[in-house]
């Protein structure tokens, strides 16, 4: 028995059972080596985690390091704060434009008005009444257009360029407006309480002077109603009535009707210039 | 063959494989490649042992291979094991390409042990490769091993082969240094391989 053990059959007996032993599920060959394998890593111990330590401190930054590595985060961290703070003012804006959009899709009296989006990219210094637009006569604008925002009145466009253009707010010191105060109902307002408006000195309020002002009251909205104004900007509002008083040159006998625009004319963002029917189609057709 | 010095440095060899991953893994896209002192200690046993004596040292090495190789479970919920048997077999195919070549070869050169290191090593791994995709063959077993792409698998362990190629030069100077007498016994003849 013993002459048939050679080295080279035991070698040929182990490689069969290994070739076996590869074969098999792991549920069966893990448990097989696991003894063996613990054994060896285990008698391997010593010196292999010594140089894993050894390599571990030449691979990884000491504990300085670390520190710089924890700022690091701190800064990556700040950084996507402010992404996000501005991905939450960009999605805020395109709310406000949505429901901008909305508002004006559901007033018959704008059905065939095109409206052009611009961007607000300048408010002069010191309050001045005008903005500047990031959109020009290559986008079709052209001067005295009316600009809007949602339902509100905020100028016409005083100059345009190819690719800016600057809007003269309604609320221009000097500036006198034709308006018709109706009661804020929706839909279509009623035919309302015709006036010329004359703008405050400082410029924040809308004094209406030769007005019945019987038939006012505080929170009417002062449309615009002004011939020399396009007729597709009169659905919008110039301002909401805010108040009735005595004229200060005739108290007794005449009141004069406040009103100021609704939402500040100097911190808006996003606007839209009406483009006249007539103009639609070809942008760069003369205005009247 | 002087057993006792082949153990000495065959733990030597595994243990600077195991505690010396980490620092010298390089990451390639495919995985990290690390060198393989222990297929270089074969390789020197190949170039001056007796055949007998290379064959069963190369099966050591190999299982010891296997037994430090860790594979994922097909079941994702059982911890990572090992499969003995397909870096063993592929060491002993190694074994007899190494005892077929030497005949050919400059043993004292590093470079020729650099470049045999080369060759056998891709011998090893191409065997070690076709028996671990061979598991996942419907017949006989079926299952193969969780994340293994034989793309990625080739070319980590190619570059892993030019890694211990390069690693074989100063190791193999090393290794020259020692008198081959040192392994083997020269009673025993072992300047005239017998294949």
């Amino acid at each position: 028995m013993l002459r048939l053990i050679n080295q080279k059959r035991v070698l040929i007996l182990l490689a069969g059972l290994l070739l076996v032993s590869s074969f098999l599920p792991s549920r069966l060959a893990f448990p097989l080596a696991a003894g063996p394998a613990h054994t060896l890593i285990l008698f391997l111990a010593p010196p292999s985690d010594v140089l894993k330590r050894i390599g571990d401190r030449v691979r990884r930054p000491p504990l300085d390091a670390a520190h710089e590595d924890a700022a690091q985060v701190r800064r990556d961290r700040d950084k996507l704060l402010q992404y996000s703070r501005r991905l939450e003012q960009e999605v805020f804006e395109a709310r406000q434009a949505i429901d901008q959009l909305t508002r004006m899709s559901r007033n018959p009296e704008l059905a065939g008005i095109k409206f052009i989006p611009a961007s607000v990219t300048a408010w002069p210094p010191g309050g001045a009444p005008a903005l500047e637009l990031n959109r020009g006569s290559r986008d079709g604008l052209e001067p005295g257009m009316v600009v809007v925002s949602d339902m509100n009145l905020v100028g016409t466009l005083a100059q345009v360029g190819p690719m800016s253009a600057t809007v003269r707010l309604v609320n221009t010191p000097g500036s006198v407006v034709g308006v018709r105060i109706v009661p804020p109902v929706a839909g279509p307002a009623g035919p309302g309480v015709v006036a010329r408006a004359t703008v405050s000195p400082n410029g924040q309020e809308f004094w209406a002077e030769s007005v019945d002002a019987d038939k006012v009251k505080p929170g009417d909205l002062a449309h615009l109603d002004d011939k020399l104004l396009p007729p597709e900007a009169r659905a919008f509002v110039v301002g909401r009535v805010s108040r009735i008083e005595p004229l200060p040159q005739d108290p007794l006998l005449r009141r004069r009707v406040v009103f100021s625009p609704i939402e500040s004319l100097v911190h808006l963002g996003q606007v839209f210039v009406i483009m006249p029917v007539r103009a639609q189609g070809n942008p760069l057709a003369p205005n009247r | 063959m002087r057993w006792l010095f082949f153990a000495i440095f065959a733990y030597l060899a595994l243990a600077l494989d195991l505690g010396l991953r980490s620092l010298l893994a390089i990451d390639a896209g495919v995985g990290p490649i690390t060198p393989s002192l222990t297929l270089i200690l074969a390789v020197y046993v190949g170039l001056w042992a007796p055949s007998r004596a290379v064959a069963w040292a190369f099966l050591i090495l190999g299982a010891a291979t296997d037994l430090l190789s860790f594979w994922p479970a097909s079941d994702p919920g059982q911890p990572l094991g090992n499969i003995l048997g397909p870096t063993a077999l592929a060491y002993l195919v190694g074994a007899y390409a190494i005892i077929q070549i030497r005949g050919f070869v400059y043993r004292e050169s590093t470079l020729a042990m650099a470049v045999v290191a080369f060759g056998v090593g891709a011998v090893i791994h191409l065997v070690a490769m076709l028996l671990l995709t061979l598991r996942g063959l419907p017949f006989p077993l079926g299952e193969p091993i969780p994340n293994w792409h034989v793309a990625d698998e080739f070319i980590r362990r190619f570059l892993s082969l030019l890694y211990t190629a390069v690693a074989a030069v100063p190791v193999g100077m090393a290794f020259n240094r020692i008198y081959p007498g040192a392994w083997i016994d020269p009673l025993k003849g072992a300047h005239t391989f017998r294949r």
